[in-house]
């Protein structure tokens, strides 16, 4: 009986108490009359194997406890999907931009390396941990909050009326957008043709005295066939408009090859210099400067946006690829209004 | 083999869900007459309605709390037992609860018949 005392004991710490023995008699009423039950049925007292094994059956001390308790939720079912969401696009907004700035940092600045050997970069990671787990907690509190004092508020504030317009299923590549792509792509395409040929058409006036520097030409054709390839996709879904998974894939080929080449065009310094020195260095030397500190702010910037576009288009991919593997039952496609555009076949 | 074994865990929340509402008014019909949890228990398994302790003491507070139940501490063969058994308030629950289980009944008969011809 020792035992049965023992989980008596251990159930009895969790329960809340004021009600602590009121609860513990009665299960340990309950547990005798168990044991006495089973005592006749075999005709001698239950041996210790017996006896753990009736505890194990009522399962262990907290679970027992925890059916007496209210049921408690920091953030509960109404608030947790708004939650959730929440958390996720806070810490990918926090972590992935932090992330891609240190990368920059690490690869592009041998002082940073130098610097943050060791365990000072032990460090910087832990600052990184320490602002996702505030941001996490204070999110946390936040909601802990609007739950408990405006739940119903919410509830009774919710308006039909202010639903979102109804959102077609996505069946095909509108062929408008992939005609306006390719206009816009076949008017750069000239004009990346002709900026060699006429720099007026790169600098303006300021041609007369600046030009590209010499060391960045290995990058022309590379853009020049990237630009190429979103205007083929765009003429391929003006044809094909049901292969919606194109854009992406093709979207996050270009932004990859795009970061990896404007890696490089960041190493070359100055990206522009004075035309002919002897004659304008002295009166254009600060503009070109200038325009130098500009392109580089606008490259850097140029990169970090690629870098997100390349996270928003693996996603979408792996959407695409999700529903490749594994179609749907089609219950999206049966909505009214839908099914009329489905494509045939896999999209 | 995995979409079988998702089936039969899909299949066993379903049942203890249809379970739950029903073992409310197993309980309270038992204790139109004066009983103490274990013999409750007992009572309730041998009419094939079986449930553990953890779900019937819970549930038995649950309904004292709500004024259905009376409760009592009562020494019964050298031991200490506590009895229930329904209060005024329970009665007058159990009858409307009993008229509604009544009503779900032949709803659900209804639309079960029509589902069964309906397949066939």
């Amino acid at each position: 009986m020792e035992l049965v005392e023992r989980y008596l004991q251990a159930v009895k710490f969790w329960l809340p108490r004021d009600k602590q023995d009121d609860i513990i008699a009665e299960l340990r009423e309950d547990l005798r009359s168990e044991i006495d039950d089973q005592e006749s049925a075999l005709g001698h007292p239950l041996e210790k194997g017996d006896l753990e094994a009736l505890l194990k059956r009522r399962g262990p001390p907290v679970v027992v406890a925890g059916r007496y308790l209210p049921q408690r939720h920091l953030i509960g079912p109404i608030w947790f999907p708004i939650y959730w969401l929440v958390l996720r696009i806070a810490i990918c907004f926090n972590a992935v931009p932090w992330l891609i700035v240190w990368l920059i940092l690490v690869l592009n600045s041998p002082s940073y390396r130098a610097a943050h050997r060791g365990m000072a970069l032990y460090g910087t990671l832990v600052t990184l941990w320490t602002s996702v787990w505030i941001q996490f907690a204070v999110i946390t509190l936040v909601f802990a909050l609007l739950d408990r004092y405006q739940t119903s508020a919410f509830i009774a504030g919710w308006k039909p009326s202010q639903l979102q317009p109804l959102r077609k299923a996505r069946v095909r590549v509108p062929r408008a957008e992939s005609a306006t792509g390719l206009i816009f792509s076949v008017i750069f395409l000239y004009w990346l043709l002709s900026a060699r040929a006429f720099p007026f058409l790169a600098f303006g006036p300021a041609a007369s005295f600046m030009q590209v520097n010499p060391d960045l030409r290995v990058f022309y054709l590379p853009v020049v066939l990237l630009v190429v390839v979103g205007l083929a996709q765009q003429v391929l879904n003006l044809f094909r408009p049901e292969w919606i998974w194109l854009p992406p894939v093709t979207r996050l080929a270009t932004s990859i090859a795009g970061m990896v080449i404007l890696y490089f065009v960041g190493r070359v310094s100055p990206f522009v210099t004075v035309s002919d020195p002897a004659a304008n260095a002295a009166r254009y030397g600060d503009v070109v400067g200038i325009v130098n500190l500009c392109l580089m702010l606008t490259l850097g910037c140029w990169w970090l946006g690629l870098a997100i576009a390349c996270v928003v288009h693996t996603f979408q991919c792996l959407g695409h690829l999700r529903r490749w593997i594994k179609p749907s039952d089609g219950s999206a496609q049966n909505l009214p209004g839908t099914i009329a555009e489905a494509p045939k076949g896999r999209s | 083999m995995q979409h079988s074994s998702d089936q039969n865990a899909a299949f066993e929340n379903l049942r203890l869900e249809l379970r739950r509402g029903c073992l409310v008014l197993a309980v309270l019909s038992a204790l139109r007459t004066e009983q103490y949890g274990y013999t409750l228990r007992k009572t309730l398994a041998d009419q094939g309605m079986e449930m553990d302790e953890g779900t019937l003491y819970p549930l038995l507070r649950r309904l004292e709390s709500q004024g259905l139940l009376v409760s009592q501490w009562r020494e019964e063969d050298k031991r200490n037992k506590r009895f229930y058994r329904l209060s005024p308030e329970g009665k007058a629950v159990f009858k409307q609860l009993l008229a509604e289980w009544d009503s779900i009944g032949s709803s659900l008969n209804g639309i079960v018949k029509e589902t069964r011809h309906g397949t066939r």
